[in-house]
């Protein structure tokens, strides 16, 4: 079976929201011994992606992503125990969850999946996250990237706490914060200190980029 | 004749029958939705509103004290009536409520769902007495109103959401039989509540353009809307007011095309566009943010909003209310909130000047 075939499958799968598609696909890529994260990054990621550009175009809405990333973590599942330990670069971390209080996390879920799309390796704290466990799981991981989330505005000055609790252990230097969700805005990110603010899950993967290449031309 | 407050020279009542019978009235009606979220007011907590018909008429009638703001209420929104037909819901003291457990586990569960009865089930009949007191105390002088769900949003509440969405692609067939269920549910207390006299207005956040698509809410949303407007306009001669947070500017002639009266728009929409797109067919309603002027601004960042919603929707054909764009959050100063209504006081009296209203 040609490679070029199984890929287009998975691709396929993904974005048209298929998992026996994808999931038959991804044993396929296995049986023609295609290297775990080519059918994974050129495979299911580019589908994530084909679904990811449908959303941002306003053809895609939650209920399709929701559906691709399904179809997505069905494929994922018969590559990643074949993935070699040396084939993987050293990935970007990321700590995510959504603020104490509140236990809405579709958002916070996208977010999760267009990150590690895209390469990240992302600590996902759930959902009703105290600030101070925000904190722990930064120092633990030595995540770069620490990500918020809310969509009540009675939670919204926990992320502040947060901020303010990375700076009193001496992380925030080191940390890259963004927000996001319903009530938040760009004037509260910078309101309380954050690097960064995105509208959806798209715009913060694109967001998160642009902020880490940025400190990283900062530091050289 | 009730008091007038505030300066007003009408009440809230004379106020809006004048504006529905196409007569003068003294200023632009302003409407605030609080509830469950100032019940701080009295001293307490979210939890005990929940579940305390006197808490509620309590804080209704401290909020219409402190501000005469043109229309009072409690209802069970969407969660309540999901709620009444076994969902579980969570009760913090400080917090409004969530969803703890849906009752629809997998689609055969929804065979055993029976529609709410209003008298009877969850906390039903609490919202009916809550409205009864609020009807006796303060009735005279400002209309009742009691906000429910819209179907969409509650069969969101019954099923999870994140499954519920899934289901509109991976099983409509069983979406719709929910939604109709949810439909019932929603018509038996819009029943109840119209024996009160009273006609209840829609949320319904699950449906925003910011979650599904513009056919989405035409085949799931719509049509059941549609169905608990003609019975609102059946029991009671009136149409409701239709709340959507979010996106909707994708959806303004579907939402219109429900048959409600009053569109309730949110802050990242411009009411100016809805004004163009539906303005001759609706009245609108809002749109102020909560979060980031109501709740986090100064009585002047209010102000400054509100007159630029006064400009861009006053004269709006079928008229214009001045609102928050949602729910007004817990912890929100006073002095913001009647920073919120003292602009539809003095900016808003007609006849409007709209020089008055530029930056």
């Amino acid at each position: 079976m040609a490679v070029e075939e199984i890929l287009e499958r998975l691709i396929r799968g993904v974005r048209e929201m298929d998992e026996d598609l994808t999931a038959e696909a991804a044993q396929d890529a296995l049986a023609s011994q295609i290297p775990a994260l080519t059918a994974i990054n050129d495979g299911l990621v580019r589908g994530m992606n084909e679904a990811g550009r449908l959303y941002e175009i306003q053809e895609y809405f939650v209920p399709e992503l929701l559906l691709c990333s399904d179809a997505m973590y069905a494929g994922l599942g018969i590559p990643s125990p074949h993935i070699q330990r040396a084939e993987e670069e050293s990935r970007a971390k990321v700590v995510l969850g959504v603020m104490q209080g509140d236990t809405h996390d579709i958002g916070k879920n996208l977010v999760k999946l267009m990150l590690e799309v895209d390469g990240f390796e992302v600590f996902d704290l759930g959902r009703d996250v105290p600030p101070a466990a925000f904190v722990a799981k930064v120092k633990e991981t030595g995540a770069e990237l620490l990500g918020m989330s809310t969509l009540m505005s009675t939670t919204m000055d926990a992320m502040g706490v947060a901020i303010r609790m990375l700076q009193q252990e001496g992380l925030r230097e080191q940390t890259t914060v963004m927000i996001g969700g319903g009530p938040i805005s760009q004037a509260f990110a910078d309101l309380i200190g954050a690097d960064g603010y995105a509208e959806n899950a798209t715009g913060a993967v694109r967001e998160a980029r642009r902020l880490l290449a940025s400190r990283e031309a900062a530091v050289r | 004749m009730g008091v007038v407050l505030h300066g007003d020279r009408m009440t809230p009542k004379e106020r809006i029958a004048a504006f529905a019978t196409g007569k003068e009235f003294d200023r632009l009606p302003c409407f605030l939705s609080l509830g469950e979220t100032a019940t701080s007011l009295i001293g307490k907590t979210v939890a005990e509103y929940h579940h305390s018909p006197r808490v509620m008429a309590d804080v209704d009638v401290a909020t219409y004290r402190l501000f005469g703001q043109d229309g009072v209420g409690v209802g069970p929104g969407f969660h309540g009536i999901a709620e009444a037909m076994g969902t579980g819901l969570c009760f913090p003291d400080f917090n409004v409520p969530y969803i703890a457990e849906p009752v629809v586990r997998d689609y055969d569960d929804i065979d055993r769902l029976e529609p709410a009865d209003p008298y009877r089930d969850g906390r039903l009949p609490l919202f009916l007495e809550a409205t009864q007191l609020i009807i006796d105390e303060l009735g005279d002088e400002v209309n009742v109103g009691s906000g429910i769900g819209g179907p969409f949003s509650i069969a969101a509440c019954l099923r999870g959401t994140e499954y519920f969405l899934r289901d509109l692609r991976k099983n409509p067939e069983a979406a719709h039989r929910l939604l109709r269920l949810a439909t019932e549910s929603a018509l038996r207390y819009i029943d109840a509540v119209s024996e009160l006299g009273i006609a209840p207005g829609f949320a319904d956040p699950v449906a925003s353009g910011t979650v599904i698509s513009a056919a989405q809410f035409r085949e799931f949303a719509q049509p059941y809307l549609k169905i608990c407007t003609d019975r609102i306009n059946e029991k009671c001669g009136k149409r409701p007011n239709l709340h959507i947070c979010g996106d909707t500017s994708r959806i303004w002639t579907e939402m219109a095309d429900t048959g409600a009266a009053t569109l309730s728009l949110d802050n990242i929409v411009d009411l100016a566009a809805a004004k163009e797109a539906v303005g001759n067919r609706v009245c609108l309603m809002g749109n102020v943010s909560p979060a980031q002027t109501l709740h986090k601004g100064t009585p002047a960042d209010v102000e400054a909003e509100a007159r630029s919603c006064i400009r861009k929707a006053y004269d709006s054909p079928k008229g214009y209310f001045l609102a928050a764009g949602c729910q007004i959050p817990i912890g929100t100063p006073v002095e913001n909130i009647k920073a919120l209504i003292d602009t539809a006081r003095i900016y808003g009296k007609w006849p409007i000047a709209p020089e008055r209203l530029n930056p």
